[in-house]
């Protein structure tokens, strides 16, 4: 019973700019999340991004990019009222594919991607009007790998599906 | 009438092509260290280089290699493969081997290949040192003794004075490699001339730029050579930009004839970026050498596989040449990165080969 009454989810849309395993340069992405808090501060989330970094490519070839990462973690928080700060650490599939046409031909294409550790950090802002209580911004920050990671910086907005009415 | 004509139409073709820029450059270090079992390696390598559409490529004139000994007070007897001449401002005679870089010499101009010659690699006995040169880039064995502050620059012009006669084909001379790293280059303290530039400019570059002018012929000097990258060991500390490309700028404008760097980067992104400092730089400076070669480049790191891929290499390689406002870049090596090493696939081309050739035939 408990149980049911403590049970949070957030699902959250965002976008931002980092970099990524084969690309230094800082990008955007967009992103989605599902974090759900089964016990009262200790849950689980799952989020996907996705970025289309662009290349300034002389004729007649074209370079058409996609990355895509997919993180799979615990979500620990630190408070659940109306600021709620928290960590997530996590497993990340990063998956990258590029494509290289000459003359709008595919010349050569390849998918290429591997697993690494994920560190976020952010904290979930819920915003001050009555309505929109179940609303929350959500700024965060996340590192990918290990020897040589990339960052991730962004900034989104959540809804809270179930928990208490109002944690103001 | 008509030889009037093929006489103009010659003069036309050969100045649009000496004023033709190639702007892809191949790095072949390789050509005259490497042996093998497929023969004639040189050869070998330069018909693969030449495969890819490139016109230009740097070799390295390895001074070990070729300077094994130091000059003798009695002229040693002629033995083949060695060429001995007298020394110039050095006393006595030295016995030069120039056996493999003839090789390779012979090849470019089988595949009219354009040759860029740098000199470096010092053997031990011009620097006063036991440590042998570091083909690994890695040990700290650039050491020049002080008691040898004579001895390597006068023997440095005498190699390249006689490369350069050696060579009456070849051009471009680079002067030294990547002196702001230990390895390469690390002459005791105090440096001649107060700095590690002016300890290069001193030791090396005016060795290479007046041994190869003095045959009197039109020669171009390329340098510094140094890698894009601040150095901070225990050998002291020294900033590519600040302490090498501003005081280059600013007290040594046109030095050189085209200013060398290199750059290794995970993607283009890095380099174009230092690049673009540079470039800047330039602008501050209109009456300074205006002609870049990026010497040696090349993208990934071994700290992360995706960015050693041929994908990352060959969008990498795109990106790079698209926005090359300079006037060269020389990928390095050929070897690993367009044909394989190992010995199960050695001189096999990898499928970057063939990407790397449309790139040639488009960007060159």
């Amino acid at each position: 019973m408990m149980f049911l009454v403590l049970q949070e989810l957030f699902v959250e849309v965002g976008a931002g700019g980092g970099t990524s395993f084969t690309d230094t340069r800082i990008h955007p992405h967009i992103s989605a999340q599902a974090t759900v808090y089964p016990l009262k501060n200790f849950g689980a989330f799952y989020r996907f991004s996705l970025s289309n970094p662009n290349f300034l490519i002389k004729p007649p070839f074209s370079i058409d990019k996609a990355e895509r990462l997919h993180v799979l973690g615990s979500s620990i928080r630190f408070a659940n009222g109306n600021i709620q700060p928290w960590i997530e650490p996590g497993v990340a599939w990063y998956r990258e594919r590029v494509r290289v046409s000459l003359f709008n031909d595919i010349i050569f294409e390849e998918i290429q991607g591997r697993t690494a550790v994920s560190l976020s950090g952010g904290v979930n802002i819920q915003m001050p009007w009555r309505k929109l209580r179940r609303l929350y911004f959500v700024p965060a920050g996340r590192i990918v790998g290990g020897r040589r990671p990339f960052w991730e910086a962004d900034a989104g907005f959540a809804w809270r599906f179930g928990g208490p009415k109002n944690t103001r | 009438m008509r030889k009037i004509t093929l006489i103009i139409l010659n003069v036309y073709f050969f100045s649009v092509s000496a004023l033709s820029q190639n702007r892809v450059g191949l790095d072949r270090i390789d050509a005259m260290i490497d042996r093998s079992a497929v023969g004639d390696i040189p050869r070998f390598l330069m018909e693969q280089t030449a495969g890819t559409g490139v016109m230009d490529v740097k070799i390295w004139a390895w001074w070990g290699g070729i300077d094994q000994f130091p000059p003798t007070a009695e002229k040693p007897p002629e033995e083949n493969g060695f060429w001995v001449v007298p020394g110039i401002r050095m006393k006595g005679w030295h016995r030069y081997k120039f056996e493999e870089l003839d090789r390779v010499i012979s090849a470019t101009k089988i595949y009219n290949l354009s040759v860029a010659l740098a000199i470096h690699g010092p053997p031990k006995w011009p620097r006063g040192d036991v440590c042998e040169y570091d083909f690994g880039t890695y040990h700290p064995c650039g050491v020049i003794r002080q008691s040898h502050f004579e001895i390597f620059p006068n023997s440095l012009f005498d190699l390249a004075y006689y490369l350069a006669l050696r060579y009456p084909e070849v051009k471009y001379f680079i002067a030294y490699n990547e002196p702001n790293l230990p390895y390469a280059f690390l002459p005791e303290k105090p440096y001649p001339g107060g700095s590690l530039l002016n300890a290069y400019i001193q030791l090396a570059y005016w060795p290479v730029s007046d041994g190869v002018r003095a045959t009197g012929r039109e020669v171009y000097v390329v340098g510094p050579e140094i890698t894009l990258q601040d150095v901070e060991n225990e050998f002291g500390e020294t900033r590519w930009f600040e302490d090498w490309i501003i005081p280059i700028m600013e007290y040594y404008p046109n030095l050189f004839d085209v200013i060398g760097v290199h750059n290794y980067a995970v993607d283009a992104n890095q380099t174009l970026e230092k690049m673009e400092k540079l470039q800047k730089t330039l602008v501050r400076f209109p009456h300074a050498t205006q002609r870049i070669w990026l010497t040696e480049y090349n993208f990934g790191t071994q700290k992360e596989s995706l960015t050693r891929t041929d994908i990352h290499v060959f969008s990498q390689l795109l990106n790079l040449y698209s926005n090359q406002w300079w006037e060269r870049s020389y990928l390095f090596t050929m070897m690993d990165s367009l044909i394989f090493t190992d010995d199960a696939n050695f001189g096999q081309k990898k499928p970057l080969y063939d990407f790397f050739k449309l790139l040639v035939q488009h960007y060159n």
